[in-house]
């Protein structure tokens, strides 16, 4: 399993995705210091003062659903998600090129499926009024809007990756 | 039927060099559509949600952390020069520190890929200048790299027992008895080969000073600190293995600042590294989800228990049976997915067995070290490999041929003798 260098090239778009990268890249980054903070300081205080804060349990596992889709998203965008390329990388540059195409158009598809039927999770949670039954009784389609939004996020940079895909004319 | 067209769906897309991540998803989807066609994604959403909303899985992201801060202060040189003195008046010398150094920094990483790292970075361009054979060298450190995911803490661990509801914490114990075995059986092999051959490696015979042993105790202190606070917090009942990753976190911030390596820039660096880390690791556990939301709903692993009883297989022959799948898909896929595919499709089967879960978490964690191992995509072989210009993968290939009989072998003795992983486990609760 090799990781691969970021792909290189001109997109159409690039200060968009670019933009959108810097953005998720902070997102991740905040969740990640969060999840640190608050987890430590739960241990902290309750092995200190027995006290329990009550709610990191729900948080963190809204933090962990962020950090695996964004965190998707940057891997997707670094172009370092598992990928196994012995047989790959034997093809021609059109064949790759072409098969990567198709992979790329595949999973934005996926995401696709994925996305649609986790909105319709929140609309479903949003319309029936459901609460986590915590001490913070969060409306529970508000953390769950973190999957549609994570997979319409893996779904850009894929675009972004087809696109150069596109415009590529030699290896990269 | 359908089960094994959609293996081989799934089988060929990841051979054709499609992210591992969406050809599991894609066979899950399409699995999911050959059971009742779009009516059966109905439930996606609430997989979906279920799959990725984890205080368990967090350990992940945090453990990768702790790691990564120690990774990058550069630490592991003190790591490897407190080791060294300890060991150099073996027959092998040097190169016992890459297998005690490995152990050592296993039990404060989650993963191989990292303490292989932290290791060869220091150890292969050293030994090799000393006069260290250098298959040996390269195969020492990928070995003891692999310790990474047995000794505790474990991040595989933690991914096995998300799918078979396990206790992490009787998980980590069960693997530091076995992690430690592995390590001495390492150490014996290398002694062995030296032994007979003196050319592998030159022979120290200078004696420790005290203030040599002085100036290494300093070195490995903050090392084996963060094993008690991580260990000590979870076998002492302060803190949940999720928790204790945490607190590692914090400890290896602490440990760096003391050395004076802490900066914003290597936070920065680390925090990164770590959501793309994780995010490459948690999403191939929420795409392996689905896909066992689809084997669990097509009865998969039933059929498969049917067809084992049908061919009278015994526990034995079963456990070769699995070996033999790890040991062939492990060329090509990456060990998290190969758990998560596997698993919950032969989960029926361990329950028919009567095959001890704790036991058999270890048994797998063994074969994904194999497949780290396994030519052509050890993930080991290329971390060690890209640590020094002056090494091949070929060379790390053959170096790690001979440890690679040592952890079939241990194999071999983990199903003749469980107690091996059981008996710490015996001691803990929870």
């Amino acid at each position: 399993m090799e990781v691969k260098a970021p792909v290189t090239g001109v997109a159409p778009a690039a200060p968009v995705f670019n933009a959108l990268g810097r953005a998720v890249a902070l997102l991740t980054s905040t969740m990640l210091c969060l999840l640190v903070l608050l987890v430590a300081t739960e241990v902290f205080l309750r092995a200190i003062f027995g006290y329990s804060l009550g709610f990191v349990e729900e948080v963190t596992g809204y933090l962990v659903v962020g950090l695996t889709l964004f965190g998707a998203a940057t891997a997707v965008r670094a172009n370092s998600l598992f990928q196994v390329q012995i047989l790959f990388d034997a093809f021609p540059f059109a064949l790759r090129r072409g098969l990567g195409m198709v992979f790329s158009i595949l999973a934005i598809l996926i995401c696709a499926i994925l996305a649609w039927k986790t909105y319709e999770l929140v609309g479903s949670s949003m319309s029936r009024g459901k609460f986590a039954p915590t001490v913070l009784r969060t409306p529970l389609w508000i953390p769950q809007l973190l999957l549609p939004l994570g997979f319409i996020t893996i779904s850009v940079f894929l675009l972004e990756h087809f696109l150069l895909l596109i415009r590529s004319k030699q290896d990269h | 039927m359908e089960g094994i067209l959609i293996f081989g769906l799934l089988v060929g897309l990841i051979i054709g060099g499609m992210w591992v991540q969406f050809a599991v998803a894609s066979a899950g989807l399409a699995y999911l559509y050959t059971l009742g066609g779009f009516s059966s994604w109905k439930a996606l959403g609430i997989v979906s949600w279920g799959s990725a909303n984890s205080f368990t899985l967090a350990a992940i992201p945090l453990f990768i952390l702790m790691a990564e801060i120690l990774l990058g202060s550069g630490l592991s040189s003190r790591l490897y020069n407190g080791v060294s003195p300890f060991v150099r008046k073996l027959p092998g010398g040097l190169l016992h520190t890459n297998i005690a150094g490995s152990g050592i920094f296993a039990a404060i990483s989650g993963g191989s890929a990292p303490t292989a790292a932290a290791m060869s970075t220091v150890a292969l361009p050293e030994l090799s200048k000393r006069g260290y054979n250098t298959r040996l060298v390269s195969g020492s450190l990928a070995a003891g790299g692999t310790l990474g995911i047995l000794i505790p803490p474990s991040i595989t661990m933690i991914i096995y027992s998300t799918f078979t509801d396990t206790s992490i914490a009787q998980l980590f114990s069960a693997g530091m008895l076995p992690g430690i075995l592995l390590a001495v059986f390492y150490m014996g092999l290398i002694m062995v080969r030296c032994t007979f051959n003196k050319e592998l490696a030159p022979r120290d015979d200078r004696r420790l000073t005290f203030t040599e042993l002085y100036r290494a105790g300093l070195d490995i202190f903050p090392f084996l600190l963060l094993i008690v606070i991580v260990l000590g917090s979870i076998y002492g009942g302060i803190a949940t293995p999720t928790e204790a990753g945490a607190v590692g976190v914090i400890g290896a911030m602490i440990v760096a600042a003391i050395y004076r390596r802490l900066s914003l820039d290597l936070l920065k660096r680390a925090l990164q590294r770590t959501v793309r880390m994780s995010g490459n690791i948690l999403f191939i556990v929420f795409t392996s989800m689905i896909f066992a939301y689809a084997t669990t709903l097509s009865g998969a692993g039933e059929t498969l228990l049917d067809y084992l009883q049908d061919a009278d297989v015994s526990r034995f022959v079963f456990l070769l049976i699995v070996m033999a799948i790890f040991a062939i898909l492990g060329c090509f896929m990456e060990g998290l997915g190969m758990i998560a595919i596997i698993v919950p499709v032969i989960f029926p089967a361990l329950m028919a067995f009567d095959i001890n879960l704790i036991w058999f978490g270890v048994f797998v964690v063994i074969l994904v070290e194999l497949g780290q191992l396994t030519p052509p995509l050890g993930v080991i072989l290329f971390v060690v490999a890209s640590s020094s210009d002056k090494v091949k993968v070929e060379d790390v290939v053959m170096g790690t041929l001979p440890f690679f009989i040592v952890i079939v072998a241990f194999l071999l003795l983990l199903i003749a003798f469980p107690e091996i992983a059981l008996y710490l486990p015996s001691l803990t609760s929870g």
